[in-house]
């Protein structure tokens, strides 16, 4: 079997609400390999964001190991956009950039603005339906154009780790099915891994393995 | 210090949205003049039109009629992507919601050192002395998703305010602070108007009511 391109054991995050304090994950322990697209699902609150959230190391876990195949042992810091690429919930595209700038945004800070034009940006613009309003700004588009805008920036550089959070959300079916296409063709192509987090049917169709989350507990399901 | 004083002038401001339930008019027929280099507070009670007011002015969107002159450049009639090149270089907008304008992947300096680059104004040290006056020095290596809701609205204060916009306009920026932070962000807002910077800010709170040089009030989308 291929070497994981991400490993996690025994990972265990805990976050404080008032006086309260949530244990949105316990123990969870998964491998992601190239090639292979896997969904998360559960409940609204299970701990699926969170997961996210750590895979992509954007929050540290209290306990527990993560290892990157690109990048060294114990990295606090993992390198954005060409090695780990997200599609974060709140889809953060910037309101001062187009949308072709929001998409090409990954390319004009690895590559600098000079390269802002490389990359898949036009291709994937066409491919995700935003042609036409790409020099809109985000605020003058719909919620699933700019949903899809999210995953287009998330792809732009063919990254090897693609970590979405429903990603599907604002979608009707059709768009369903272009977006879930966008992230095999990744997977397929570049050989990458992805964890989408979703609580969509048709979506589920994509997916080579089932992950669930259950009160912060991981179970894996047959596709 | 800014590049230049930037006076903001509005006349006969109108914005109608649509609606599933018809059209709803935010603003109808606003007249207001925001003086450079003075903090003007815009205030009245929610859904009054405050956000629509700012988010135009700002120059995110445009008024159905009417005109918006930022700096004597009616930017109304602008096209969009002129008036995105107005609003990069000259003004910054600090979001309701800061995770609106916030990207997951970006450490807190990360945020301004981009916020900097767009405005073409890099300037070094200048991040990390707004993040100290902010008091989030400590945070600068973090992520937004490992801030808390009164950090996250002061990175995105601090990501508007950068480079030194001539025109900065902030939308409820004390909202979700307690009262040191918020304190902390009135004493940088302060320090921008003492810069010669032009403020415009929406808010309930009493503090930034009573340091405004002047107070446009709304009611139903006119000014009361």
């Amino acid at each position: 079997m291929a070497e994981a391109l991400l490993e996690a054991r025994g990972l265990d995050k805990t976050y404080r609400r008032g006086a309260e304090r949530v244990h949105a994950l316990r123990r969870v322990s998964l491998a992601l390999y190239p090639g292979e697209l896997v969904a998360l699902v559960g409940p609204s609150g299970s701990g699926k964001t969170s997961l996210l959230g750590v895979l992509a190391g954007w929050e540290r876990p209290d306990a527990g190991e993560l290892r990157w195949a690109f990048a060294a042992a114990g990295a606090a810091v993992i390198p954005a956009w060409s090695e780990v690429a997200a599609v974060p919930q709140a889809l953060g595209l910037l309101e001062d950039l187009s949308v072709r700038e929001n998409v090409a945004l990954p390319v004009r800070l690895r590559l600098g603005p000079a390269r802002a034009t490389e990359g898949r940006t036009e291709e994937l613009l066409g491919l995700l339906g935003l042609a036409e309003l790409a020099d809109r700004a985000p605020s003058e588009t719909s919620l699933g154009q700019q949903q899809r805008a999210a995953v287009a920036r998330a792809l732009v550089l063919g990254p090897q780790l693609v970590l979405a959070d429903e990603p599907s959300a604002h979608q009707d079916a059709a768009w369903v099915h272009d977006v879930f296409s966008a992230l095999r063709q990744v997977v397929h192509d570049r050989g990458a891994a992805c964890l989408v987090a979703t609580h969509d049917r048709e979506a589920l169709r994509f997916a080579d393995r089932v992950l669930r989350l259950v009160d912060g507990e991981l179970e894996e399901r047959t596709a | 210090m800014p590049n230049e004083a930037l006076p903001v002038a509005c006349a006969g401001l109108a914005k109608a949205y649509t609606t599933a339930t018809g059209t709803v008019l935010a603003l109808k027929g606003v007249d207001a003049s925001f003086p450079a280099g003075h903090l003007t507070a815009v205030v009245g009670p929610s859904g009054s039109g405050k956000s629509s007011l700012l988010r135009i002015l700002a120059c995110i969107d445009r008024p159905t009629s009417g005109s918006v002159r930022v700096g004597g450049v009616d930017v109304a009639a602008m096209r969009a992507h002129r008036r995105r090149r107005v609003r990069r270089r000259l003004v910054g907008y600090v979001f309701q919601q800061p995770a609106d304008n916030l990207l997951p992947y970006l450490t807190v300096r990360g945020h301004l050192e981009l916020a900097a680059r767009l405005r073409g104004r890099e300037r070094p040290g200048e991040g990390d002395r707004l993040l100290g006056a902010l008091g989030l020095g400590q945070r600068a290596d973090h992520r937004p998703a490992q801030l808390s809701g009164g950090e996250q609205q002061r990175l995105a204060f601090a990501a508007a305010v950068v480079g030194g916009p001539a025109l900065v306009v902030a939308d409820e920026p004390t909202a979700e602070l307690d009262s040191e932070s918020g304190e902390r962000l009135m004493q940088a807002v302060l320090a921008l108007r003492a810069a010669g910077t032009s403020l415009v800010v929406s808010s309930h709170d009493p503090v930034v009511m009573e340091a405004a040089d002047a107070l446009v009030r709304l009611h139903d989308g006119e000014v009361a």
